[in-house]
């Protein structure tokens, strides 16, 4: 499965991919450089801030600005727009302000108008829960205002900003993400220029072709440092459109508005219909200002109305096709991606607290009422002892393999045979086998040339005498009591339909770093939480070969062990499922394993698992959702593929929209995420261990257990997704064994009323821990006295 | 890293460290002499924080490389902190006394708050400062962006082994997110601290190469082109991309400084002459030990030192001595009245450092027994301090002789 040996299917895929990006670069080539032009009529020249020396002085006054050249000819000064030629008279106070300046900033605005006006400008809405009252109050007035929108506000909330323009309100660009255009490269300010401005007129049909800068403040000095972006508006088209009266609505609660002086000369406000949750300041401030002004002879007007420069820039237009590819671009990433993260999000709390907590549900009903499930096993047991073959299969395995013989000959259930099949290794296995034959005559000792592990498996099963097979390990550590704790389901079992028991594997070196506690921490919780919550429904989806039980009918009903995914377990597991056998786990039939210490060996096996476990799934996949396999096939299997590939999909997503989140609003968002599923993870890691009877100074993984684990699993996802699309063979990643085990003396599993101390590791066997790492000094390792059982034996 | 790689770096070391220390005593001569004469082609000459960046890389991927992560990481941090504490106990009242203003809207100076002050004690931003004291805090923002590349530094030496191109890459994408405007500065902490990461992280991950050995497996043909492209590219760019006030002072131009700065590194890592010379001209390098004995105090008081130069030279030079009006010789006057207050700063404030290292505090860094030979190659390496020191700086006199018998 998933392997394509001709590499026929890489390259189709990579013709694809080229393809693919080929034509979004032709589409690119096609669609940007017409939507980022100007909608607006641009003059013939271009001027930089290096030529205005930087900050120009600031002249005149008005609510809008623009950078002026200074013209001085024969005494006469003049001046002109630099961009479009187009000559200004300046008044004499202007030119004395002007100095010997060659440019300025020039406030101006406003015309021969018949009565005093007054242009209300709304900032950072349009917002849900003010604008409508706004708008209302507006409306009833009969009063026109402008309102400023960015672009990133204006394609969430479309519907409001149609409402605004068809009230006949004036809408002005307030460029698409409300960012300071003076520190901005040049291309961005273009784009949030333009792109804001097409979005407007691609929504309202109405043209936007003036603009508030974000962050434009009345003094002079916060003027200066607008004039790179007062250029850039007047280089793409753009009339500058501030205000002349700052109302300070947007001041925390407590403090005053400012109402303008009502003195008879023309006023721009600036007030909020958004940005912050005081905005009754704002709606009490108007509905108290409209009538007060109104009888001091004021004309409440737009500012296109008010201002001769504005005239035409609010007129109605046809949307142009480019209009229309902004508001998607635009509508894309600012309102789409916020979409797709909300169900993300509820998809990410529904996995994390269902799921979970159906889980933990599972696994506390499943452990009432089976102590006397299991009593009545014993008993069986005790009565009937059925033949039993351990089956090891072993590849290279010199440094290990006598030590877990040994725990498996202080089995305290007459195991018939432990069955040893060496597949070719090249080291000292099989001489290790034979010594230990002598020991214990019950070893034997099967030799074939290298086949792999699927392979060495069958073989065994073809010699082996037992009626059930134990599967273990080779690198794996038992206690006495896990192979009759495995095989007394059997004994008890009323239709003979049960066709493997799962054991609980557990991590054997946890103390050796933070990789191995981790993962001890993942095996506890996800055994005896998710795997005992499976169990409950009848659907264990993976029986590890490192430790169970079989009926070796069931295995050979099922066609043996396969060799065409990387996963034969869970294969297995899934072919004894469909041919009709029961499977369970028991929950103190421990085995202790060597985990991975370092993050490669970790990132080689996980992707061995993730890939095989995708494989038998794949395999399998008339299983999915089909109702014969019950919990199995409606909610197991269903849920891995799930959990799969939705995060295959939307991680990158996810991600930058996480490096969004934290750069408008800090850090907080993204912990307040992190403690939310750190909660629940702690939650079932508590339960689990509680269950498991292990130490609950596990818990202090916890906090690191989501650092480690998303990563990890974003890896995973896409190292298996490439090389599944690859189609080469993941190789068996084999881990080098250390030998490196904790002492296991103290009681590490639960204490089972029945079955004697569940001790693992009695004194009387001693652990023998060689070391074979050449790559580690002897005495790098001694550092980690505490992680060698017994590293004196080691040397 | 394999087993070979670290006995060609070991057995080489003390000839190697020479050059090394060189270049570390080198970048702060420059340092302190463009804080003083401000000339924009003095960062061309020697692009010293880049160069700074990489040999810190390079110490700390050789200690990961002997100890455990949070072994090392804890004594680097305690190494750091201390001269960063004595300063801001003795700045920051000054800075209250003197009333801390600062111009929000020139950019001058922070708020005094207690985030502020709390960077202080841990630099994870740059520490705040008055407009009265801007010049003085002005050299911190090394610390800050040192701290958080020391704490990403197993993540990123991991990384790098495993994808040395994509890794050093992603430097390079953080500043072409920043110049290209698909993320604006908009001037907090996180966007200062993301574009220095963003500048200088490359030369970070090349002293992780330097000591990896990697760098001395490229072939001299393909390193000469490469650093030449980006030294020019970075040139190009400041001169294509000139700030307002600055000109095309690469210093001031994130993205040029850091291609100009990783050429420069790349090439220097990479010639890695052996510098024996040094030990044959005892001044010099007993200068070189105590530069690097006292790098961080050096480095963290030079405007301070500066500062006091100008006002002692106005105050008591000027006018005196020659005409206020004569340039050349009040700068000179400038960096030698400059580089005695530092002496004297030195003495007073760095044995700092020595506690901090944890080794025989001495007043007066200066080596005590002349050296006549340069370090025996088939000696053991200076071990443990001198890779151990808080900057960049390799600890103590390096000699183990010289050092405390701590070991």
């Amino acid at each position: 499965v998933f392997i394509d040996p001709t590499g026929r299917r890489w390259t189709a895929v990579r013709r694809l991919a080229a393809l693919l990006a080929g034509l979004v670069l032709v589409g690119l080539a096609l669609t940007v450089p017409s939507t980022l032009r100007s909608p607006q009529p641009t003059g013939p020249h271009e001027l930089t801030l290096s030529d205005t020396g930087g900050a120009p002085p600031v002249v005149g006054d008005g609510p809008l600005l623009r950078v002026l050249e200074v013209v001085r000819r024969q005494g006469v000064v003049r001046a002109r727009d630099p961009f479009t030629d187009e000559a200004v008279a300046l008044a004499d106070r202007e030119v004395r302000a002007a100095g010997a300046a060659p440019y300025v900033l020039q406030r101006y605005g406003y015309g021969a108008l018949p009565d005093p006006t007054i242009s209300l400008t709304f900032e950072a809405g349009p917002d849900p829960v003010w604008t409508p009252p706004l708008l209302a109050l507006l409306a009833e007035h009969d009063v026109p205002a402008t309102f400023f929108v960015t672009g990133e506000l204006a394609v969430r909330r479309d519907e409001l900003v149609r409402q605004a323009a068809a009230a006949g309100h004036s809408l002005g660009n307030l460029t698409v993400t409300y960012v300071n255009l003076s520190a901005a490269p040049a291309p961005r300010r273009r784009a949030e220029l333009v792109l804001g401005d097409r979005v407007l007129r691609a929504i309202t049909g109405q043209d936007a072709g003036f603009v508030r800068l974000p962050f434009t403040r009345a003094d002079d000095a916060a003027t200066q440092q607008m004039t790179a972006a007062v250029l850039a508006a007047q280089r793409t088209g753009y009339v500058v459109a501030g205000f002349d009266h700052d109302t300070g609505d947007l001041a925390p609660r407590g403090t005053q508005l400012t109402p303008p002086p009502l003195d008879g000369t023309n006023r721009t406000l600036l007030l909020h219909d958004g940005g912050a949750d005081n905005r009754e300041r704002t709606v009490d401030f108007l509905a108290e200002l409209i009538p007060r002004a109104k009888a001091a002879g004021y004309v409440f007007t737009t500012m296109p109305e008010a201002n001769a420069a504005l005239v035409g820039r609010s007129a109605p237009v046809q949307a142009t096709a480019w209009d229309n590819v902004a508001l998607y671009a635009v509508s894309a990433v600012y309102a789409w991606a916020g979409t797709a993260i909300y169900w993300l999000f509820l998809f990410a709390i529904f996995a994390v607290f269902c799921v979970s907590g159906l889980n933990i549900v599972l696994a506390l009903r499943r452990r009432r009422g089976r102590r006397a499930l299991l009593e009545q096993a014993d008993a069986d047991l005790a009565r009937h002892t059925p033949a039993v073959t351990v089956l090891l299969a072993a590849y290279n395995e010199e440094a290990v393999i006598a030590r877990t013989l040994e725990s498996l000959g202080s089995s305290s259930y007459p195991v018939t045979e432990f069955l040893v099949v060496d597949d070719g290794s090249s080291d000292q296995t099989a001489a290790q086998v034979r010594e230990a034959a002598q020991r214990d005559p019950r070893v034997r000792l099967v030799r074939q040339l290298n086949t792999g592990k699927a392979g060495a498996l069958n073989h065994g099963l073809t010699t082996a005498r037992g009626d059930l097979i134990v599967t273990v390990d080779a690198d794996t550590i038992v206690s006495p009591h896990t192979v009759s704790n495995l095989v007394r389901h059997f004994a008890a079992d009323p239709d003979g339909r049960l066709g493997a028991v799962a054991g609980v594997v557990r991590v054997g070196n946890l103390r050796t770093n933070l990789v191995t506690r981790w993962q001890a921490l993942e095996y506890v919780t996800q055994i005896s939480v998710e795997r005992a919550a499976q169990d409950a429904l009848g659907a264990i989806s993976i029986v590890p070969g490192a430790c169970a039980a079989w009926r070796k009918q069931a295995i050979l009903e099922a066609g043996g062990y396969r060799e065409d995914t990387l996963a034969e377990d869970c294969d297995l597991s899934l072919q004894l499922h469909r041919s009709g056998w029961r499977v369970t786990q028991d929950d103190d039939a421990v085995a202790f394993t060597e985990a991975p210490a370092t993050v490669d060996d970790l990132l080689k096996q996980r992707i061995r698992w993730t890939f095989g476990t995708m494989q038998a799934i794949t395999k399998n996949r008339d299983m999915l959702l089909n109702r014969r396999y019950g919990w199995l096939g409606m909610f197991v299997l269903p849920w891995y593929m799930l959990s799969v590939l939705v995060p295959l999909l939307t991680l990158p997503l996810v991600a930058v929209m996480a490096l969004v989140a934290v750069r408008a609003s800090g850090g907080g968002v993204v912990l307040l995420y992190f403690a939310v599923f750190t909660a629940a993870h702690a939650t079932t890691a508590a339960v689990g261990l509680r269950l498991a009877g292990a130490d609950l100074r596990q818990m202090l993984v916890v906090p690191a257990y989501r650092i480690v684990y998303e990563p990890l699993r974003a890896y995973l996802l896409y190292a298996c997704a490439f090389k599944a699309l690859q189609g080469r063979r993941v190789g068996w990643n084999k881990l080098v064994r250390t030998g490196a085990m904790d002492d296991h003396g103290a009681p590490a599993t639960r204490h089972e009323p029945g079955t004697g101390p569940a001790r693992f590791l009695p004194a009387r066997t001693p652990a023998v821990v060689i070391d074979l790492t050449p790559s580690q000094p002897a005495a790098a390792r001694a550092e980690h006295q505490g992680d060698l059982a017994a590293a004196g034996a080691g040397r | 890293m394999s087993a070979a790689t670290e006995t060609c770096v070991s057995a080489t070391a003390g000839v190697r460290s020479r050059y090394i220390d060189c270049l570390r005593a080198l970048a702060l001569v420059r340092v302190i002499a463009y804080h003083l004469l401000s000339w924009a082609w003095l960062p061309l000459l020697f692009p010293s924080m880049g160069v700074m960046f990489a040999l810190a890389g390079g110490l700390v991927a050789s200690s990961l490389g002997r100890r455990d992560q949070w072994s090392v990481l804890r004594s680097r941090v305690r190494r750091l902190l201390p001269s960063l504490w004595v300063m801001g106990l003795l700045l920051v009242p000054v800075m209250v006394w003197r009333g801390w203003t600062y111009d929000p809207v020139g950019f001058v100076g922070q708020p005094l708050d207690w985030r502020g002050l709390l960077f202080w004690v841990v630099p994870f931003a740059t520490p705040v400062g008055s407009d009265w004291g801007a010049d003085l805090v002005l050299p911190l923002w090394y610390l800050r962006t040192y701290l958080w590349l020391l704490l990403l530094s197993p993540a990123l030496l991991w990384l790098f082994r495993r994808w040395p191109v994509w890794t050093l890459s992603g430097p390079l994408v953080v500043m072409l997110a920043f110049t290209s405007g698909a993320v604006v500065d908009n001037g907090s902490r996180s966007d200062e601290l993301v574009l220095s990461l963003g500048t200088f992280g490359a030369c970070w991950l090349l002293g992780f190469a330097h000591h990896d050995g990697v760098l001395r497996r490229l072939p001299l043909r393909l390193v000469v082109p490469a650093s030449t492209c980006l030294l020019l590219a970075g040139l190009g760019w400041a001169l294509t991309h000139q700030r307002l006030d600055t000109g095309w002072n690469v210093n001031e131009i994130p993205i040029a400084n850091g291609l100009y700065s990783l050429g420069a590194v790349l090439l220097l890592l990479r010639i890695q002459p052996t510098f024996a010379w040094v030990a044959r001209v005892p001044w010099l390098d007993k200068l070189v030990s105590v530069m690097n004995a006292r790098a961080l105090t050096i480095y963290l008081w030079g405007n301070v030192a500066i500062a006091s130069a100008t006002t002692l030279e106005q105050r008591y030079v000027v006018g005196r001595w020659y005409d206020s009006a004569d340039e050349s010789l009040a700068r000179g006057a400038q960096w030698v009245i400059t580089w005695t207050v530092l002496a004297f700063i030195v003495l007073l404030l760095g044995w700092v450092e020595d506690v901090a290292a944890r080794r025989k505090v001495r007043i007066s860094p200066w080596p005590r027994r002349a050296r006549s030979q340069p370090v025996d190659p088939s000696a053991p390496p200076p071990q443990g301090d001198r890779l151990g020191s808080c900057i960049a700086a390799a600890g103590g006199p390096s000699r183990p002789a010289l050092t405390a018998p701590s070991r």
